[in-house]
């Protein structure tokens, strides 16, 4: 029990000192992970209105697949994105393995099923009339489009943060990927399963408070979201 | 307020992103897709353990200015990064599989640049009864007591070893390997398997280097320092681009030659003695040593 | 399958205001929407404003922009009044001073003027039928079709809603093409009735005609009971 004390006493000592290899992971995680979640958005947006606008043969299972998707284990996306990348595969020339590059790729793999899926729900929770009223005053399906996800602007913001919080929090991918490399690729969860693995308790309890209060405040976020949705609906 | 909401969270987010990006970036600044100038070295796990690398790398980057890449993995996943061409070198310490890997034409050649010596460790209170046997009995000692021993299970140097030991001994390997719960395959790196062999006080092979690195928080003995077969010799090999394309060889020799150096073949020499009392590894400047 | 509209032969003339009338779910709901090109029908032509849009929706957008149309229960969008009343002129890349000048205007022709910067989604079921209407004219168009547009409103805010549309028909020639419960409001309104039943459109034409029909027919029935209904109404 003293260890677990002393240890979590140091974690916060370096917290509070900024400890700048602490520093250094925690803005690592954040920019990797709010990259990947920046380009699943801008893919997701438009398609997820694309899908859900459109009525096409097989659109039932196409979204019943993207849903099979959402939780995919990372080490499964990881090993996926590993084989395609590695200078041994198919895009091997672009020299990628290992770079927070490569992690943001595919990060963003592992997000946009959830994050689509989650925006064609949002979508499909909308009062079918929304539409129909933009079409019959002259927007076109593009404008219509944009109205819908503006309807569903609570709906689809949360989408985005539940996407965020499913990239800061995987360890799978990042990895397998990235290779935890020292200044370059360790992020806060690699970093706590290498640290944790070699019995550095002080640095993985330090990287752990961050974690978990990156967690409360997308908690927080996503809570104060439902609560403004709720009373927003009245 | 909406407007203060949207300005808020887009500055947040831009602050991320470049936040992100230059922490991607090495500390002197240089943008992150840069792999191509980067120099990647996959190292086995016990080197990377007792700290060995953290010391080097930074060393060698200032000297020669070169970004380098750790990647911490056992001896076969280094190998086979080689084989893929995502590392430009590898340095492991599992004789017979890097010669293969050389004569497949994978490596150029091998430069053993470190040396020490695998030991057999366990509780203090050895209830197997191992201390001052040879590798081998002690080997057998354990098998028919059934006393509780932790594998590396990970195709790494260490693990190599192992099964070399039991061959020796004349057992043959998957018939122990699945002979019952007193043989655990941890499949983990040397530092977290000597934490696991203390957890659950058992025995296990580590390199004296790791072993004397993590000694005191383990708490565990070494049993068996003697016998010929313990010598554990570490090389570096560089990726011949021939066979794999895109391996930096020329920065890799600039590795090797770093690592061979007088210097720093004497500082290797030294390396553990303030913390542990003693050198954690001999240095052997590209020569194969004398066991 | 049932077809919900048999064999309908319909033309309005451009700036006539057509008045369509029926019992619930004969079909008007789904007429409309057909003219309004919100629904296609499975068979048959349509001609708008001289264009064959039957089948392949190329022309579509453009011509439904020469139109606008009012729901029966309309739906505001979650953002200002006057951003409602705004959407369609940003739709069509209006300059924005004259989107903020028509949007403006359209709101005082419904009465909605001091409604501007109210949150859009907290208004009653009238004012929400009424800034739909000024939704719709804003965009000036030439045909505006409207889904009993003032069945939610009391009859002050219906009466002014009605002087709005006759304006709009005359100053500008708009076609007015209406459903309605409200048979007096019909006679009011129209320079055409339709009336349809049961899916057919069983009676077309000039108010007077429509409204003294052949004694002992379905139409008579529905007209006379409409009539005592609204009476009785009206006394309660």
């Amino acid at each position: 029990m003293t260890e677990l004390w002393q240890g979590i006493l140091r974690a916060l000592e370096l917290l509070v000192k900024f400890d700048p290899e602490v520093m250094a992971i925690t803005f690592r995680s954040l920019g990797i992970s709010t990259s990947a979640c920046a380009i699943a958005t801008l893919v997701c947006l438009p398609l997820g209105s694309l899908i859900h606008f459109t009525s096409f043969k097989g659109k039932r299972l196409l979204i019943s697949i993207i849903q099979t998707f959402y939780s995919l284990p990372t080490v499964l996306v990881g090993l996926l994105v590993f084989i395609l990348f590695s200078r041994a595969g198919p895009l091997g020339e672009l020299g990628l393995m290992f770079t927070p590059a490569l992690m943001v790729i595919g990060q963003a793999l592992l997000v946009i099923p959830l994050m689509l899926g989650l925006i064609i729900t949002a979508l499909a929770s909308l009062d079918k009339t929304v539409a129909d009223t933009a079409f019959s005053l002259g927007a076109s399906r593009f404008q219509a489009g944009i109205l819908a996800l503006k309807e569903a602007r609570y709906a689809v913001i949360t989408s985005v943060i539940m996407g965020f919080g499913r990239a800061i929090s995987e360890v799978g991918l990042a990895m397998m990927v990235g290779g935890n490399i020292r200044g370059f690729t360790r992020t806060l969860t690699t970093a706590i399963s290498l640290e944790t693995s070699k019995g550095d308790i002080e640095l993985s309890l330090a990287l752990g408070f961050i974690l978990l209060i990156i967690s409360l405040v997308i908690n927080i976020a996503l809570s104060r979201l439902q609560q403004v949705r709720t009373s927003a609906a009245h | 307020m909406k407007n203060v909401k949207y300005i808020l969270s887009s500055l947040v987010l831009s602050a991320a992103l470049v936040a992100g990006i230059s922490g991607c970036g090495s500390p002197d600044g240089s943008p992150i897709i840069q792999a191509q100038d980067r120099l990647r070295l996959a190292t086995t796990t016990s080197l990377y353990d007792t700290g060995l690398w953290n010391a080097l790398e930074d060393r060698f980057e200032q000297e020669q200015g070169i970004r380098l890449d750790i990647l911490y993995a056992g001896t076969g996943i280094a190998l086979e990064y080689g084989r893929r061409g995502d590392v430009d070198a590898v340095a492991v310490h599992a004789r017979a599989t890097e010669e293969q890997f050389i004569a497949d034409g994978y490596g150029i050649e091998r430069v053993p640049f470190a040396y020490n010596y695998f030991v057999i460790v366990g509780p203090e209170s050895d209830p197997a009864g191992v201390k001052g046997l040879s590798p081998e009995d002690a080997f057998k000692k354990l098998h028919d007591s059934q006393a509780a021993f932790i594998s590396r299970g990970d195709a790494s140097g260490t693990h190599t070893k192992e099964k070399a030991i039991w061959k020796s001994a004349g057992f043959d390997y998957d018939t122990v390997a699945t002979s019952g719960s007193w043989y655990v395959e941890a499949g983990k790196g040397m530092g977290p398997t000597l934490q696991m062999a203390a957890e659950m006080q058992a025995y296990t092979l580590a390199d004296i280097g790791t072993f004397l690195a993590y000694k005191a928080e383990t708490g565990l003995v070494p049993l068996v320092e003697e016998g010929a077969i313990l010598l554990n010799v570490y090389s570096i090999i560089v990726i011949d681009p021939a066979t794999v394309e895109g391996a930096k060889a020329e920065k890799a020799q600039l590795l090797v030659d770093f690592l061979v150096s007088d210097e720093i073949q004497d500082y290797i020499g030294k390396y553990g003695m303030a913390d542990y009392g003693e050198p954690l590894f001999n240095p052997c400047a590209g020569n194969e040593p004398a066991s | 399958m049932v077809p919900l509209l048999k064999g309908i032969s319909l033309q309005v003339q451009s700036g006539d205001s057509f008045l369509l009338i029926g019992p619930t779910g004969a079909g008007k709901t789904t007429l409309l929407r057909i003219l309004g090109l919100l629904d296609r029908p499975v068979a048959g032509s349509l001609n708008i404003l001289g264009v064959d849009v039957t089948g392949s929706p190329d022309r579509h957008l453009e011509i439904r922009r020469r139109m606008a149309f009012v729901q029966q229960k309309p739906v505001a969008f979650s953002c200002s009044v006057f951003e409602n009343v705004a959407y369609p002129l940003r739709w069509r890349k209006v300059p924005k001073n004259e989107i903020k000048t028509r949007a403006l205007e359209a709101l005082d022709q419904v009465g909605m003027q001091d409604f501007a910067d109210r949150n859009a989604r907290t208004l009653s079921g009238g004012e929400t039928q009424r800034i739909a209407i000024a939704r719709a004219l804003v965009t000036r168009p030439e045909i505006l079709l409207l889904d009993e547009p003032t069945a939610n409103l009391d009859p002050n805010s219906a009466g002014k809603i009605e002087d709005v549309l006759a304006w709009v028909a005359r100053e500008h020639r708009t076609t007015l093409v209406m459903t309605t419960h409200d048979l007096a409001q019909a006679r009011r309104l129209a320079g055409t009735v339709g009336v349809i039943m049961g899916g057919e459109l069983v009676e077309c034409g000039p108010p007077q005609q429509v409204f003294n029909p052949p004694q002992d027919s379905q139409i008579a029935r529905f007209i006379g009971f409409k009539l005592a209904e609204q009476d009785f109404n009206r006394m309660v």
